[in-house]
């Protein structure tokens, strides 16, 4: 076990490779603060108000997703649910952003409702798919041991399901940053979507902001994600 | 007294008949085989009276109303992938909520008794198919259950590690008196281990006979009223 932790990341050089994706695009964001004339605590602000709600957002749609797969993932009530699933999730869930805005108002938590639906489907439908991979006889294992209830979901559902909840959240959290901006910018309230509306007639700090974000995303992805679905993976072997 | 019993069990399977009209008694504490050629069901017989697969038709009863006492080897092992050699054997006594004092002391000893215990760390991928095997009758056995069922437990073993095996099992079978049901399709073996040998026909799969076995324990190989037992068996199964 100590042997795989050590392996993902192989070498010093990934290492540097890494930390330089976490450590540029902060050495860029102040660049960009001081060319554009904003303070960098409120740059920083912008994008940490927006990777709050994110992370709070993606935090809800994982536990939702492992609740809902774990219920509906086999079985008669999975042959019932799983196609009604699949017809919400084509729902473009933008057009419930002014009903959410008609209760809520341009608020918070209408942003992170709609980030967390937009989120939990690419979570849930992976983590089916990795369910449905499980195998006959170790269901069998699990039905002679009489694992039952949170056990069989703490050593049987969540294992199994874990590399499929890493793949979903690689794609939950790409769409997140293209959701939050996107609400940001709509309900007019603070984050980084604010920003891209303020600059959106100054195309070079626009520009520079999508590079710093693209740099951000790959960063997040080679440091947290890349690992994590490689170890998963191996996990499964057999 | 008897632990388990079938009266008129019947299973189909993709519109083929597999087991049909099989009524059985297993006796308490007894050591059961069944043997039979291949396609006569003796697979799922065994699945059925662990419940894995529920009957057409028929019943099985469990003598003791407590169900969740069985434990079963696997053909294919049905190992946890994920999991170590360790973690495996120690699931069957996190189900059965042992606390974790007692569990770290069965485990350990039984991966002593099956000699595991230079693999406890390891996955079992990366272990060979004879070790998967002893990890799954390591596992059937720790939680000490009342009724273990076995389907072709020493078939990727070599037969030096079967025979040790097969002493291991016995010795656990004379201390604790658990009732065993074990699939085999080693003649040799179903006669060294079992009080009664259940023999099977195919297509589909009934109860031929079913012959008591009183030899002696423990049971020499190599004597006469031994190879006069295979002789029987095998005049039933080759008419």
């Amino acid at each position: 076990m100590r042997r795989h932790k050590s392996d993902i990341y192989q070498s010093r050089v990934h290492l540097v490779v890494t930390l330089l994706i976490v450590v540029v695009p902060f050495i860029l964001f102040i660049v960009f603060a001081q060319a554009i004339e904003i303070p960098v605590s409120k740059l920083f602000l912008y994008i940490g108000t927006s990777g709050l709600r994110l992370l709070i957002a993606y935090t809800a749609a994982t536990i939702i997703a492992l609740i809902l797969a774990t219920l509906f993932y086999k079985g008669k009530r999975g042959k019932v649910a799983l196609p009604l699933f699949d017809v919400l999730q084509n729902i473009p869930t933008f057009t419930l952003l002014p009903i959410a805005t008609l209760f809520w108002g341009a608020s918070e938590r209408t942003v992170v409702l709609l980030l967390t639906i937009i989120m939990l489907w690419p979570i849930f439908f992976s983590i089916i798919n990795a369910l449905q991979q499980t195998r006959s006889e170790w269901d069998e294992a699990v039905q002679i041991m009489k694992l039952s209830g949170w056990k069989r979901f703490r050593h049987y559902i969540l294992p199994v399901g874990i590399p499929g909840l890493v793949t979903g959240s690689i794609i939950a959290i790409a769409e997140g940053w293209e959701a939050i901006i996107a609400a940001e910018i709509i309900t007019n309230i603070s984050g980084l979507g604010q920003f891209f509306q303020a600059y959106s007639t100054n195309p070079t700090v626009t520009a520079a902001g999508i590079l710093g974000i693209l740099v951000l995303i790959f960063g997040l992805n080679k440091l947290v994600w890349m690992p994590l679905l490689e170890k998963s993976h191996s996990n499964m072997e057999s | 007294m008897s632990a388990l019993t079938l009266t008129g069990v019947s299973k189909t399977l993709h519109h083929k008949k597999i087991i049909e009209g099989i009524n059985l008694d297993v006796h308490e504490g007894e050591i059961l085989s069944i043997v039979g050629p291949s396609g006569s069901g003796k697979s799922i017989l065994l699945k059925t009276m662990a419940g894995l697969i529920k009957p057409d038709h028929g019943e099985i009863k469990l003598s003791r109303d407590d169900g969740d006492d069985i434990s079963f080897v696997f053909q294919g092992y049905a190992l946890l992938p994920w999991l170590t050699a360790y973690k495996n054997i120690e699931l069957a006594l996190i189900a059965k909520n042992v606390p974790v004092a007692e569990r770290k002391t069965k485990t350990s000893s039984m991966l002593k008794a099956l000699g595991l215990e230079k693999y406890p760390h390891l996955r079992p991928h990366d272990l060979s198919s004879g070790t998967q095997q002893r990890i799954g009758i390591a596992r059937a056995l720790v939680s000490d259950p009342r009724i273990i069922f076995m389907d072709e437990p020493f078939s990727e073993v070599d037969s030096v590690t079967a025979d040790i095996l097969r002493d291991t099992l016995l010795e656990i079978w004379h201390e604790r008196r658990p009732t065993i049901v074990i699939v085999s399709h080693i003649i040799e073996e179903a006669i060294e281990l079992a009080d009664r040998i259940v023999i099977m026909s195919p297509q589909p799969g009934k109860i031929e006979r079913i012959i008591k076995n009183t030899l002696p324990r423990p049971r020499n190989r190599r004597s006469h009223e031994f190879f006069e037992m295979e002789d029987q068996i095998y005049r039933i199964l080759k008419p």
